[in-house]
């Protein structure tokens, strides 16, 4: 094939990575799975002993010894299903992020598009979800059997995830490029975004929600990972499908993300290897 | 690797066009790391813009090799860059027609904390082949490699030699239509350099295009077809490779005149090339120096037996063809040749392969020696079948017996005084 190596910048993102570099994607996550399981006797079961961890922790304080959970059904479950969305979500943003110039040697000396690197981040923290996903979708079944009608929509929703997730990560990577301390500062963000994101608890749930309906939509709508949260939940555990603001909100904000990141990584594309 | 693809007319498959080619960087003097400093500082950075390229043009025809050459900080890992898509060219455009072996640098990519197995996997299908093709290729490549019993060590505790043997054995695995090169030949031990350059051989045979980006010479003088030297961002002479070579020994350690004076000799050189090369009946494949225990060597004590070594391949049946060589030191004067003229040599079938070496007492007198070594013809006088010059080199240390002089020949020395000296003149 012939290419004219000079000129790939597009007034649109391109998607041709998908088909001409799927084997290279295919490379970039086993090599990323194998480094991030590599030498643990327990491998992939450590990235589900930290959500079970917490949950208890979180049950054992709000549930057991607060009380405040009361008005919340099945709440280890819940906070499971939440710290699945909220776990995938700063795992894949983080490091993608560092992604970049964690891999300077590849960048520097290798051509390929430079989406793939904080994609086969983002991607192969699908395996962690994968195992979570053994856990909670049975529990959630057994649970709650009636919310077999809905769950099948927990499916498109977290793949919308991924693409939200996606879009940070790309963004960001290359935001990280130019300014190292992006990296610091996510990290530090993280926490406070995490006590904001109704993981722990639900936006409706709590006692100032009918006299604070504002702040309670900021908080829903102003978070990007809430209307991912309070979806997957309503799917998996509540037997309910969310609204239509919400779907909307959740099938447009993470492609149209997705595709922003793309095409910044594409715009700034040639900078990254002189920069790093 | 594949690329993204753009239609490019004319350009047949493993050739390499570029056309006024430029590339600036902006040095920041102050450069900003930090978000802080970004925002608050009032007035931009400063910047100054450095050319690292300067309208290039280049042309390399499918299946030839074609090298690089230039100084530290002349552009020319820019250059490459460029072609690989790297760097993006701030002017000009660049046609690529064929899978790349981007390989600016052996073993990218490669984990420390995997093991061999995984790495080469990895590697292969970074290179552009399918996982299923990489696994296939697995085999060949640990043979290649000389590895098969190290696979499961994990790569950290490989020595640098084993890494760069199994980088290398990938690379030339992945059968791209353009490999490019960028100072990977000075590897491994002697005998597996030995292998790569014959590996080398095969893959410009097979037709794939080699672009090879080194500062050294003689590499270049052995594999390539063409070079083009850069020089502080510009194209600064194309075309033989000894031209090239020594246009490029001129400009870095020669002063004015001697650059001048081996231009003229470099545009003799260029002219004469093909009468030069003979009839390619045979070919001198490669060549090297060996010691007393024949291993392959770059250096030897003087004062030492020493044996220079080529292999040729017989394109045609011959009858006691000549072999030869010549040794020049630095001056590019000869010091001394030796051939088979003498002997009847026998046979050679079209096809075969043959290695010749000439064992000498080596009595040169320390520095560097190049050998420039020939087949002729059986009393063809100047009638040559192939030749190279300076091919390869010596370096020649220790110290010598005599004073002084290009070599060290065995003498005694001795001093009659007074009378006896007087009574041995009046004899």
């Amino acid at each position: 094939m012939a290419v004219n190596v000079g000129a790939r910048t597009g007034a649109l993102p391109r998607l041709n990575w998908l088909t001409g570099y799927g084997e290279l994607l295919k490379t970039l996550l086993r090599r990323e799975i194998r480094m991030r399981y590599k030498g643990s006797a327990l491998g992939i079961v450590w990235s589900l002993v930290y959500p079970l961890v917490m949950m208890g922790v979180y049950v054992l304080v709000f549930s057991v010894l607060w009380r405040t959970a009361g008005n919340i059904p099945h709440y280890p479950l819940f906070v499971l299903a939440g710290l699945a969305v909220w776990g995938f979500f700063q795992a894949g943003v983080q490091l993608g992020t560092s992604s970049l110039i964690a891999n300077a040697d590849l960048v520097k000396k290798v051509w390929f598009p430079r989406e793939l690197i904080p994609a086969a981040s983002v991607l192969a923290q699908l395996t962690a979800a994968a195992v979570m996903f053994a856990i909670l979708v049975p529990a959630c079944l057994i649970a709650v059997p009636e919310t077999g009608r809905t769950i099948a929509l927990a499916v498109p929703i977290f793949a919308a995830l991924v693409c939200l997730t996606l879009g940070f990560a790309w963004l960001l990577s290359i935001v990280n490029v130019f300014f190292r301390d992006v990296e610091h500062l996510l990290a530090v963000m993280f926490l406070p975004w995490f006590f904001l994101t109704p993981v722990l608890y639900g936006l409706e749930q709590l006692p100032a929600a009918e006299s604070h309906r504002w702040l309670i939509d900021v908080m829903r709508y102003g978070n990007p990972v809430t209307p991912y949260v309070e979806g997957f939940r309503a799917t998996l555990l509540q037997d309910t499908v969310p609204g239509a603001g919400l779907l909307l909100y959740i099938f447009v904000v993470g492609p149209a993300l997705a595709l922003l990141g793309l095409w910044v990584v594409q715009r700034y594309e040639d900078r990254i290897a002189v920069e790093l | 690797m594949p690329s993204s693809s753009e239609a490019a007319t004319g350009v047949a498959p493993g050739e390499i066009v570029g056309r006024g080619v430029s590339r600036r960087f902006k040095i920041t003097l102050a450069p900003t790391r930090s978000l802080k400093e970004a925002i608050l500082r009032r007035e931009l950075p400063q910047t100054r813009e450095l050319w690292a390229l300067r309208d290039v043009d280049l042309h390399v025809e499918p299946g030839e090799a074609f090298g690089i050459v230039g100084r530290n900080g002349s552009g020319k890992s820019t250059l490459l860059k460029c072609l690989a898509g790297i760097y993006r060219a701030d002017t000009g455009r660049i046609f690529v027609n064929g899978r790349l072996s981007t390989f600016i640098e052996l073993g990218v990519g490669f984990n420390p904390d995997l093991a061999a197995r995984d790495n080469v996997l990895l590697n292969a299908t970074m290179l552009g082949l399918s996982q299923r093709e990489a696994a296939r290729r697995y085999d060949s490549i640990l043979d290649f490699a000389e590895l098969h019993e190290f696979e499961d060590l994990k790569l950290k505790n490989y020595s640098s030699g084993m890494m760069v043997r199994l980088a290398f054995s990938v690379m030339i695995q992945v059968d791209a239509d353009i490999l490019l090169v960028d100072e990977v030949l000075a590897v491994g031990d002697a005998a597996f350099q030995q292998k790569c350059f014959d590996e080398f051989g095969r893959i410009r045979r097979s037709g794939a295009t080699v672009l090879l980006v080194t500062h050294d010479m003689g590499a270049v003088r052995r594999f390539c077809d063409r070079a083009l030297l850069i020089h502080k961002g510009d194209a600064e002479a194309i075309g033989d490779p000894q031209a090239v070579g020594n246009r490029y020994l001129a400009l870095n350690f020669g002063g004015e005149r001697a650059e001048q004076a081996v231009q003229a000799d470099a545009e003799v050189t260029a002219e004469d090339a093909d009468v030069y090369r003979g009839d390619q009946k045979a070919m001198l494949m490669n060549a090297w120096f060996e010691d007393e225990n024949g291993q392959h060597v770059d250096n030897a004590p003087t004062g030492r037996r020493c044996t220079f070594a080529a292999r040729v391949k017989f394109t045609e049946a011959l009858t006691d063809p000549v072999f030869g060589v010549g040794l020049s030191n630095e001056a590019d004067r000869l010091v001394w040749a030796a051939s088979t003229e003498r002997d009847r040599t026998g046979e050679f079938a079209a096809g075969s392969d043959a290695v010749f070496r000439i064992t000498f007492d080596n009595l040169l007198a320390p520095g560097r020696y190049f050998a420039s070594p020939w087949v002729g013809r059986h009393q063809g006088g100047e009638h040559v079948h192939d030749r190279h010059r300076n091919w390869t080199s010596i370096i020649v240390h220790g110290q010598m017996q005599s004073a002084g002089g290009v070599v060290d020949l065995g003498h005694s020395v001795s001093v009659a005084r007074g009378e006896a000296a007087a009574a041995e003149v009046a004899g």
